[in-house]
């Protein structure tokens, strides 16, 4: 009996986050449908452009993929080689780069090569995925390479193997194991992106499935147009997702905390580590004295626009904490739920948003929840990214006490509240502003969405960008970075302060 | 460039006998700051692009931007009202007798260049794309006007060969930008030798940065033209006092200031200009009707957009 009770208060809430994320793809899917616009005969739109805009997409995204790859595996290689103190520093610098706004990375880049080269094209695209995804793969490369037996490397020790012998004999398979998920992966997070293809594009020449259904959409109110190039991005996304099933390797690792006893750093991985840092550094250091050499630029529409993303960003901080605490509680994943999970992680979503956007059209709602579909969207973002930490807490939770819950007959309400809930307490605070700054910098849904007088933080930037104001452009850039680095100090000191309660 | 007019119309206006305030769509909404507004909303296609997709859900009571090009496609919605205005008088490049909109200055769009950078400079359209090596920004004729004008330009010349000359044309583009604002900051910023902008540009230089290092190159062919436009909408609870806007547009004070801060003609002949207006090179008007352009314009984009993915 207490059994059932259980099993049916966690089967419901993991429920709800799987039948939301269902209904919002059915419901995008209804108002791709049933768009209102003309439209032409389908024979039209399979043009030239429409071919060389897969192709672009495709290309870029497989460049954008390789390189990293190839950019992150020495780096990973080196640091990997010994554990050294201080390497949890390393790493959440690591994440930092994958989950600032996309917006910081593209003003970096601009203002740090603007002059030595045209950014305006493949270059300047393939430069920020760099940025972009060259840490992330440094970060799994080297999970991947630090869980390899403390047996191995001791035999390895013993009988004098060097650094090369070491990475062509261990290491090397490991990485060949690693590589195939890794290279899907930034291959999607590359063939979706949005905001650096937009703004770094410059032309039509450089147009991606993404921008081109932003574009057939707001350019040409040709809603037709925008179907067809959202069914060729899933249906590209999918087979590329079909061709890995492991998202275990992909999970954002938090633990900062190394047990075990450290060494100082050794000369070869502290060079590596400086020419990483310093190639980091190099576009956040360019943006910030762009920003803080000259004289404050100002807009008047700020105090609003930063309005409305703190209202946004607090939403769907909301939405995902609660969708991604009801997923944790699900028992056993199945291989739907686990393909949603990953999905949305690079699920194209501007195809989401276009047909939410039309179906809101149809029934002429649009201009009055415009911010909570915004929020909505944010929310599911940023859901796959804080659910890993959620997930494992419950796990071990209930491997240890669900027994004991049984024997004494709790009900599902009572484990919830007495197991469950003291399980994640803690990291709450944690995921929420964590969510915050992954929803605070969101260009491509906003842009979507808003109409002309909408407003927030990300959207005046890219209009300042437009404007080719750069210098403003970079101070606003800058307000964003410095509210993320708040909300990323005050997560980890909320998780600090947690820990030791 | 542009960003005195909204500045100089709502000075004008607070003077005029207008009471209630009335929703204006323009390509630079009332609250931007700089440059001709927010680039997602920046010009006439875009307005366009907003009114087709609010329908008549739209809270606007006059829509002021659109130009000629776009004059047939904007009726089509059918969502915008009779000016039921006397348009007699007016000093245009050409004959106007439309019953909707109210034109209320005009342009021609031309090449800039900086004299002090540039010496070979084109005499003819053809002569740019197929002689010349400079290099040129203009902006994507799917939102912007000026880059539509491009289009239509590029059309009036080369008729069934704009293919071809697009690809000729893509060598030389530094980059395509949504908007004119960052097309002339990219430029003013050395990033290319010409832009594509107005004829009337280097007279802003003349005037605010007391330079003529900008000039406009007259091509032998002729230049397209652009009138400005504005209409009132159906839906608008206010029509009166949008018909009277409309009015106003056309009459002395609100035409004086046009020149010196939409940096365009002014539709009245006798209205205030800048002296620097008297320098502006006077080329050929080129021009397709607006039903020529709707029927036309999808299938134009399109020859671009396949010549210039390339």
């Amino acid at each position: 009996m207490a059994q059932r009770h259980q099993s049916v208060v966690t089967f419901k809430a993991s429920q709800v986050t799987t039948f939301a994320i269902i209904l919002t793809l059915v419901f995008a899917g209804v108002g791709l449908v049933m768009h209102p616009g003309a439209g032409y005969p389908w024979s039209e739109y399979f043009d030239a452009y429409l071919f060389r805009v897969i192709r672009f997409s495709i290309i870029q995204a497989l460049l954008s993929a390789f390189l990293s790859i190839a950019i992150a595996i020495p780096f990973a290689v080196l640091l990997a080689a010994h554990p050294f103190r201080g390497q949890w520093i390393v790493k959440a610098l690591l994440n930092l780069f994958f989950i600032l706004p996309v917006l910081t990375i593209i003003l970096g880049v601009v203002n740090a090569f603007s002059d030595w080269f045209n950014v305006f094209g493949l270059r300047g695209i393939l430069i920020a995925h760099l940025y972009l995804n060259v840490p992330y793969a440094i970060r799994i490369l080297w999970n991947r390479l630090s869980r390899q037996s403390e047996t191995q490397l001791r035999v390895a020790q013993t009988l004098g193997i060097g650094l090369l012998q070491r990475t062509l004999w261990i290491q090397w398979p490991i990485i060949l194991d690693t590589l195939r998920p890794v290279l899907v992966l930034i291959f999607l997070l590359c063939f979706s992106s949005f905001t650096v293809v937009l703004t770094l594009g410059g032309g039509p020449a450089n147009s991606n499935l993404e921008v081109a259904i932003y574009q057939a959409l707001k350019f040409d109110f040709d809603p037709r147009a925008g179907v067809l190039y959202a069914a060729f991005h899933a249906l590209i996304a999918f087979s590329a997702m079909w061709l890995t099933s492991r998202r275990d390797s992909f999970s954002m690792d938090i633990s900062s905390a190394d047990q075990r006893r450290l060494a100082p750093i050794k000369p070869l991985p502290l060079a590596a580590l400086v020419v990483l840092l310093i190639i980091l550094a190099y576009p956040l250091l360019s943006l910030i004295s762009a920003a803080l050499m000259n004289q404050w630029q100002g807009s008047s529409r700020l105090v609003i626009a930063l309005w409305t993303s703190f209202k946004i960003a607090v939403g769907s901080s909301l939405v995902a904490t609660l969708l991604a605490l009801l997923r944790a509680l699900d028992e056993q994943p199945g291989r739907l739920r686990r393909m949603l999970d990953f999905g949305l992680l690079v699920l194209p979503i501007m195809v989401i948003a276009t047909g939410l956007l039309l179906l809101a059209l149809r029934l002429n709602i649009a201009f009055k929840i415009t911010s909570w579909m915004i929020i909505w969207l944010n929310g599911l973002m940023a859901l796959p990214l804080i659910l890993g930490p959620l997930s494992s807490r419950i796990r071990s939770y209930r491997a240890y006490y669900q027994p004991l819950a049984q024997s004494l007959g709790m009900s599902g309400w009572h484990s919830l509240r007495c197991i469950y809930w003291p399980a994640v307490e803690h990291i709450i605070p944690w995921c929420f502003t964590f969510s915050i700054v992954l929803s605070i910098g969101d260009l491509g849904i906003a842009a979507m969405l808003g109409s002309a007088q909408f407003v927030t933080l990300p959207i005046l930037i890219y209009q300042a960008m437009g404007s080719y104001q750069m210098v403003l452009a970079s101070q606003l850039t800058v307000i964003l970075l410095g509210i993320c680095c708040v909300c990323l100090m005050l997560a980890e000191w909320l998780g600090e302060k947690n820990t030791h309660a | 460039m542009f960003k005195q007019l909204t500045v100089g119309l709502s000075v004008a206006l607070s003077a005029s006998v207008i009471a209630k305030p009335i929703t204006i769509y323009t390509y630079e909404s009332f609250v931007s700051e700089w440059g001709p507004g927010p680039a997602l909303e920046e010009d006439g296609v875009a307005l366009l692009n907003r009114l087709r997709l609010e329908g008549d859900q739209t809270q606007a009571d006059v829509v002021l931007g659109l130009d000629d090009g776009l004059l047939a496609e904007a009726k089509k919605l059918n969502l915008l009202a009779e000016h039921k205005q006397n348009l007699d008088g007016l000093s245009l490049p050409y004959q106007w007798n439309d019953d909707t909109f109210v034109p209320y200055d005009y342009g021609h769009f031309a090449f800039i260049y900086d004299r002090q950078r540039t010496e070979q400079v084109p005499t003819s359209l053809k002569q740019l794309v197929e002689d010349s090596d400079l290099s040129i920004i203009y902006q994507d004729p799917r939102i912007s006007t000026p880059g539509q004008g491009l289009m239509l330009w590029i059309k009036s010349v080369y008729g069934d060969k704009a293919d071809a000359a697009w690809q000729q044309l893509k060598e030389k583009t530094v980059t395509v930008t949504p908007g004119w604002s960052e097309a002339y900051a990219l430029f003013l910023d050395g990033k290319s030798d010409m832009v594509l902008s107005y004829t009337t540009s280097p007279a802003y230089h003349v005037t605010w940065d007391e330079t003529d290092q900008y000039q406009a190159a007259e091509f032998s062919e002729g230049h397209y033209v652009q009138i400005e436009l504005a209409a009132a909408l159906k839906t608008s609870d206010n029509l009166d006092q949008a018909r009277d806007f409309l009015h106003f547009l056309t009459t002395k004070p609100a035409q004086d200031v046009f020149a010196g801060t939409n940096w365009m003609w002014p539709v009245l002949a006798d209205a205030d200009k800048p002296d620097a207006f008297a320098q502006v090179i006077k080329p050929k008007t080129l021009h397709f009707s607006s039903d020529e352009v709707a029927e036309n314009r999808r299938a134009w984009i399109k020859e671009w957009r396949n010549a210039t993915s390339q």
